[in-house]
């Protein structure tokens, strides 16, 4: 399903990426974790070319992206529309209520009809429980329900993969619930997941596997249990130890 | 309306500031009133004491009255410079010629501090005599229409019924043609830019003083005298009614200069003498003329339902051509933006060119580019009205665009991350997310020029259209009551700007009402 292959990324001098592989399944959530800096979000953004890698190789499904610059503009859309993104900031359009960005879209990128787009964006909130605010604007909602409408709004494009960068972090702890359950719904309904998180319990409550990263590269990786249990890298045990003192 | 605030003000505090205040400035005002008193008046024994007759005169007013020597561009010549040289000489003293914009020389006149006398062309009309004495004539002439060489139906003011006639603006022409009716009086500033409009088709005619229309067609084959002339008039020297002894001794020399041929010889010298000149001589006040002289000034206030009427149909011309020009800023500067944030880089040079162009150069000279330049050189000949809906929507595009970039600027990356992410092409971002939040963003700004173009319209008098401050310079020279008139005026100019501001408040409102 996705294929990462030996992938750089610097910013000036400072090398981000320094030669990451990353292998996921169809079906598969993967949570990402590592100490700020570590390469984590940015390896996000080069999934759906946010940022575009310098060297190395990204697969998703059917499409192939070289380092370098090879991808034109096309061939970086065609990834995006494979690979949805959920912002740590949610970035809804603020002008448009909860239904209209779901529906935004379906309707003015895939020009479908409407009202099939509306049925099933309507569909989507009921999916995320916001049927209720479905005209609601944006600064209406709260965090966690503007999160969840970010989640349906990417699942309206029926990507393969969803980014997910730090879906959490944002929110207040009371919040964070509704968006876990959205997320663990979505994991057993078979979605495939990449999801950047300093949030332990979503780690745990989700992945099937977790990745640490440390100076741009997979240090370390299992299921959430061996990690979290029998973490077998120095670093590894380091982070979690602080995550676990910060009450994350 | 600021002094009764600022008295009511100290009021409040305590009485005794009251006082002060109240004391300061009533010294304030008697000092500012008195500073003329300190300065020359023009009563005889103070302008023969000093030895300078000061005359007012407009250099613009042109040839055959006053122009620059085509030989020595720094010295003015003319039938009245040399007319103001003799008069000066017979009264021993010597001449002075002071600028003043032509149609403003009656009020700048004034109480003689900027000049002693008006020598300008300036008619004996009862117009003229009912906002200040006269002295004898020292040139008879008629009225002249002025055609074009190939119109060969127009001898009279009656065969220009429905029809553009260019006068100049409170002159004995623009007068004549307001009181006939029916004729469309297009308003200059001057006595050259008719004759221009004339040539290239915006105007059917121009009526004009005979010397004017005799000394401009003598090098012009495009245009020719139609009819002869008509409505004898008397160009006199005006003269402060307070000074009878100044106007006086100016009839005795004017007399004297009939007398021993010395107009002859000036008049023969610009090509203006005739003998129709002759009646100088014999020349009589009238009965009329005492009448009229006797009229006073009268005010505006009073006479509202006259005035009030004429200031709200050109008010229409005002909000028209604001409406029209901002419609035009807003599209055109939206395109501007537009191309400097996101065109490719040639487009965005010359967006960014565009911008600083018409935002570093004056309107004024934008406006004259486009309505006399583009008909000159192009033969393109915008109608007075579009010119200026086409300068000031040009000349705001530039604001405009800044506003826009200002907004689009403003929205955050976020947004433009969270459509790509989606999908979205770099254009269907600008247009779906972008652009509807940059729109809101600039909005006050836009709005706020919106209700400043009403004001900046009033800068198109000058290309020949008659808009609100047009009218009142017109109507205030007519009435001779500045102030009343002012008041008038600008009570609507404040009626348009609020009702503006209030419909832009409600959209404003109605806007974040969807967006919070």
């Amino acid at each position: 399903m996705i294929t990462v292959e030996a992938l750089t990324k610097s910013f000036g001098s400072t090398r981000v990426l320094d030669g990451l592989d990353h292998r996921q399944a169809a079906g598969e959530t993967v949570a990402l974790i590592g100490p700020s800096g570590c390469g984590k979000s940015t390896f996000l953004r080069c999934l759906n070319q946010l940022e575009t890698h310098d060297t190395g190789r990204i697969t998703i499904g059917d499409l192939t992206l070289e380092g370098g610059r090879a991808a034109t503009t096309e061939q970086q859309r065609q990834l995006r529309l494979r690979a949805g993104m959920v912002f740590q900031q949610f970035h809804l359009f603020p002008h448009r209520t909860a239904l209209e960005n779901v529906m935004e879209g379906p309707l003015h990128i895939l020009r479908e009809p409407r009202a099939e787009v509306e049925a099933r964006a309507r569909e989507l909130l009921a999916k995320v429980d916001l049927s209720a605010r479905a005209d609601h604007l944006p600064g209406q909602l709260s965090g966690g329900q503007q999160q969840r409408v970010a989640i349906a709004r990417a699942l309206a494009m029926r990507p393969q993969l969803l980014l997910l960068d730090e879906p959490t972090s944002a929110l207040d702890p009371e919040l964070r619930d509704e968006v876990r359950s959205v997320l663990r719904q979505l994991a057993e309904e078979g979605m495939t997941m990449l999801v950047v998180t300093h949030d332990m319990q979503l780690a745990r409550e989700v992945a099937d596997q977790v990745v640490f990263l440390h100076q741009g590269r997979v240090a370390e990786s299992g299921t959430a249990e061996a990690i979290f249990q029998a973490p077998q890298h120095e670093r590894t045990r380091d982070f979690l130890r602080r995550v676990r003192s910060a009450g994350l | 309306m600021q002094i009764a605030g600022l008295a009511a003000a100290s009021g409040r505090r305590s009485h005794w500031s009251f006082h002060r205040g109240w004391r300061c400035l009533r010294l304030a005002l008697i000092t500012l009133l008195s500073l003329p008193l300190l300065t020359a008046r023009a009563d005889l024994s103070e302008l023969l004491q000093r030895g300078v007759l000061r005359w007012g005169n407009d250099a613009e007013g042109g040839a055959p009255y006053i122009y620059h020597d085509p030989d020595h561009a720094d010295r003015l010549i003319g039938f009245e410079v040399e007319f103001a040289e003799a008069l000066a000489g017979r009264l021993g003293v010597k001449s002075e010629f002071v600028q003043n914009n032509w149609d403003m020389l009656v009020p700048a006149l004034g109480d003689g501090t900027k000049f002693d006398v008006i020598i300008a062309g300036l008619e004996r009309s009862p117009e003229n005599l009912g906002k200040l004495a006269m002295s004898r004539p020292y040139f008879i002439f008629g009225q002249q229409l002025v055609v074009r060489a190939d119109v060969t139906n127009v001898t009279s003011l009656d065969d220009l019924r429905g029809r553009a006639v260019g006068v100049l603006s409170a002159s004995g022409s623009h007068h004549l043609v307001e009181r006939h009716g029916g004729i469309e009086a297009k308003v200059y500033q001057d006595n050259v830019n008719y004759f221009r409009d004339l040539e290239v088709g915006r105007l059917d005619a121009v009526l004009t003083d005979s010397p004017i229309a005799q000394v401009n067609l003598v090098e012009n084959t495009k245009l020719k005298l139609a009819g002869k002339p008509f409505a004898p008039g008397y160009y006199a020297v005006g003269v402060r009614r307070e000074d009878p002894l100044v106007l006086a001794k100016i009839d005795e020399a004017i007399a004297a200069m009939i007398a021993d041929g010395t107009l002859e010889r000036i008049y023969t010298k610009y090509g203006l003498w005739s003998a129709d000149q002759g009646a100088l001589r014999d020349w009589k006040a009238d009965r009329a003329d005492a009448a009229a002289a006797a009229r006073t000034q009268h005010s505006a206030l009073r006479d509202w339902r006259t005035y009030m009427p004429l200031l709200l149909r050109a008010s229409v011309t005002t909000i028209w051509i604001t409406c029209a020009g901002m419609v035009l800023a807003v599209v055109w500067g939206l395109a501007l933006a537009l191309f400097r944030m996101y065109g490719p880089a040639p487009v965005r040079w010359l967006s960014v060119a565009y911008i600083e162009v018409f935002r570093g150069t004056p309107l004024l000279l934008q406006i004259y580019f486009i309505y006399f330049g583009l008909a000159q050189q192009l033969g393109l000949k915008l109608s007075a009205g579009v010119a200026a809906v086409v300068s000031l929507g040009l000349n705001y595009a530039a604001t405009e665009a800044e506003n826009y970039r200002a907004g689009l600027q403003a929205v955050p990356k976020g947004q433009t991350e969270a459509a790509l992410a989606l999908g979205m092409t770099r254009a269907l971002t600008v247009r779906r997310v972008i652009l509807p939040q940059a729109l809101r963003i600039s909005l006050p700004s836009v709005t706020n020029d919106f209700i400043a173009m009403f004001k900046d319209s009033s800068i198109v008098s000058v290309i020949a259209l008659v808009e609100l401050t047009k009218e009142y310079q017109i109507r205030a020279i007519d009435s001779g009551d500045y102030i009343g008139m002012g008041l008038m005026t600008a009570a609507i100019y404040f009626v348009m700007s609020y009702l503006a501001s209030l419909g832009a408040r409600a959209i404003e409102r109605r806007m974040n009402r969807d967006h919070r």
